[in-house]
């Protein structure tokens, strides 16, 4: 257990560096030394330590200036001051400054030993202590959606008003901003929220699988059914079913759910007589189901009956205030399951961070912090810890010099159209022009649906 | 100093030890590792050592000395001397050994002429030569007496696990 504990011994005379170092390493703890309070702060960025023990007189750097700086920078290492008879007032100065504790020269062993007892069992309770709050943070905290912006307090609101009604609800969002989170979230503070929440894909299942899936099917229904089997609308019983990507249902497929959402019946593969179902349904899509209405693509009269409320999950660029909240929570998740001390992101990566795009949203953003964690040498994430996600050269920062404003408009448009997946209701309210706008801009600029 | 690793203990008397203490740390090598060793002849106090401001004797300094010396047939030695020895931070300390290093001390100056205590400290400061951390292991001899209350509650042994490390170290 005491290897666990990693102790800096920061002192200018190497005769007492070497005698602490020899003495930590002795009890088991991991131990490193350095001369200065300079070099101290290096080994700070590089590695985590959790007690330093620091002389309060060094040439350059001083054990005061040290122990401000760990205590902005470090505030989990605790500091030890060793200091020589007759500047306790300095002593008692560091301790008024953060310092944990202080020792006088020469001092007995035991009196060591004691400090570090007392500041481990401090540490101890710290620790505790935060596990508690997290464990409350998860009880209180919206069901696992991580933000505090307007824009998500304002769904939140939604959330709750909606979630006790059986209404169906239609979830719009781009790809990776978490609709499957949120429809989790409504099922959560539902009165359906003891009975099963389903996720199902629809857009990964092929259109056969999908009805044996979702209806069941009786022993001898196919080639290949050879035991009866339950389909999800009888296992959820009760509770909530959400079928993600609903746009992706095929035009038969969507006949099929309508049917079962006006009759509250099913009738299983390979057998006549319908079985009542109980279940509230969530449907999402990326997709501008509107268009595919107009296009003959999805049925208006399944779009009316998923489509009693409409939440908009708002994509990560519109809530960058949250993107600081959000870092700081992929970090402790993927330092923790990585096993790696990675706990902060330098101001310049947090500033790059900020001003990035992110196409592909929270998912997007949880990626990029588990590879960069991943891939750390450093305690620290910098802004060349983000390099892969070209940094600089999104949307808003588009070299621009000895390009015509048409190019750059054709550019322009046709991102922000991928980014929507062609939905011109949402790119138009983007570029913040009139949907028949910007039916013309496409229209002259040639762009087409891919 | 000898650079083969021979499975041999040299104790080194500095100064005033009593034969007594000899034995009784010779005594507990040979029962409790059962290693060979040998009694060398003794040395004179370590005035070298000697710091006038804390009048007390630099543990390093003895240890630094003793491993520039050339002492034949013995792999590690131990050291006893009659005086208080100290390590810059420390007010005192009753042992000195460098983990993995050649040399150990054991100082008899607090230990009120009781052999079994000497015999402890020297286990003790062995054990660090073979690498050995402090054990938590209350009655081990590995275990860090803060005093001469807490070194008279651990034994006169190791525990299995730190005897294991030392018989591996040593060599037997």
């Amino acid at each position: 257990m005491k290897q666990s504990v990693s102790v800096l011994v920061v002192d200018d005379e190497l005769i007492v560096r070497e005698s602490l170092y020899h003495w930590f390493k002795k009890e088991g703890y991991r131990a490193d030394t350095a001369p200065s309070g300079e070099a101290a702060l290096e080994c700070l960025a590089k590695e985590r330590f959790d007690i330093l023990f620091v002389d309060m007189k060094m040439p350059g750097m001083d054990g005061l200036e040290l122990v401000e700086k760990t205590r902005e920078h470090y505030p989990d290492a605790s500091v030890v001051i060793i200091t020589a008879y007759g500047s306790i007032d300095t002593a008692v100065t560091a301790m008024k400054k953060g310092a944990s504790d202080y020792l006088l020269k020469p001092f007995k062993p035991a009196q060591l030993s004691l400090v570090m007892e007392k500041i481990l069992g401090q540490k101890r309770l710290d620790r505790e202590c935060r596990y508690l709050k997290g464990e409350l943070d998860k009880i209180t905290r919206f069901d696992n959606i991580i933000g505090e912006s307007p824009e998500m307090q304002a769904l939140y609101a939604m959330i709750t008003d909606i979630a006790d009604t059986d209404a169906p609800i239609l979830i719009l969002g781009e790809t990776g901003t978490g609709k499957e989170l949120v429809a989790k979230a409504i099922h959560a503070k539902s009165g359906r929220k003891n009975a099963p929440f389903i996720p199902i894909n629809c857009g990964s299942l092929p259109d056969t699988l999908m009805e044996s899936e979702l209806f069941g099917f009786t022993r001898g229904a196919f080639t290949g059914a050879h035991a009866a089997r339950k389909g999800y609308f009888e296992v959820v019983a009760g509770g909530t079913l959400f079928l993600d990507e609903i746009g992706e249902v095929s035009q038969r497929m969507q006949v099929d759910l309508l049917r079962v959402l006006e009759e509250k019946k099913i009738t299983k593969l390979g057998e006549t007589t319908p079985t009542e179902v109980d279940f509230r349904l969530i449907s999402a899509t990326r997709r501008g189901l509107e268009q595919m209405i107009k296009a003959g693509t999805f049925r208006q009269d399944l779009f009316f009956r998923i489509n009693v409320i409409t939440l908009e999950v708002p994509p990560l660029r519109k809530r960058a205030s949250d993107i600081p909240l959000l870092v700081d929570h992929f970090l402790t998740r993927y330092s923790s399951e990585t096993n790696k001390r990675v706990d902060r992101v330098t101001g310049g990566a947090m500033g790059a961070l900020l001003s990035y795009g992110w196409p592909g949203n929270v998912r997007e953003l949880e990626n990029a912090v588990e590879r960069a964690v991943v891939l750390s040498r450093s305690r620290t994430l910098s802004q060349e810890a983000f390099g892969f996600l070209a940094l600089g050269r999104d949307l808003g920062n588009a070299d621009s010099r000895g390009r015509t404003l048409r190019e750059m408009e054709r550019e322009h448009v046709a991102r922000i159209l991928e980014h929507t997946g062609w939905n011109i209701t949402r790119a138009a309210a983007i570029l913040d022009i009139s949907r028949t706008t910007l039916h013309r801009m496409i229209k002259r600029n040639g762009l087409e649906k891919p | 100093m000898n650079q083969s690793l021979e499975p041999a203990l040299g104790i080194l008397p500095l100064g005033r030890v009593g034969g007594e203490m000899i034995q009784a740390v010779a005594g507990a090598f040979a029962g409790e590792i059962g290693m060979a060793l040998r009694v060398l002849p003794g040395l004179g106090p370590p005035a070298y050592a000697f710091d006038r401001h804390r009048i007390q004797y630099d543990a390093a300094r003895i240890i630094s000395r003793i491993e520039s010396m050339d002492i034949d047939g013995c792999a590690r030695v131990m050291a006893l001397v009659d005086v208080d020895l100290f390590v810059p931070v420390f007010t005192f300390v009753f042992g000195e050994a460098r983990q993995g290093g050649r040399v150990a001390l054991v100082s008899l100056f607090r230990l009120e002429s009781r052999p079994e205590r000497a015999v402890k400290i020297a286990l003790h400061e062995f054990g660090h030569l073979c690498m050995l951390d402090h054990c938590r292991e209350s009655r081990c001899v590995m275990n860090f007496a803060k005093g001469l209350g807490q070194l008279d509650r651990v034994a006169t042994y190791y525990c299995r696990y730190c005897l294991s490390q030392v018989n591996y170290m040593a060599g037997l």
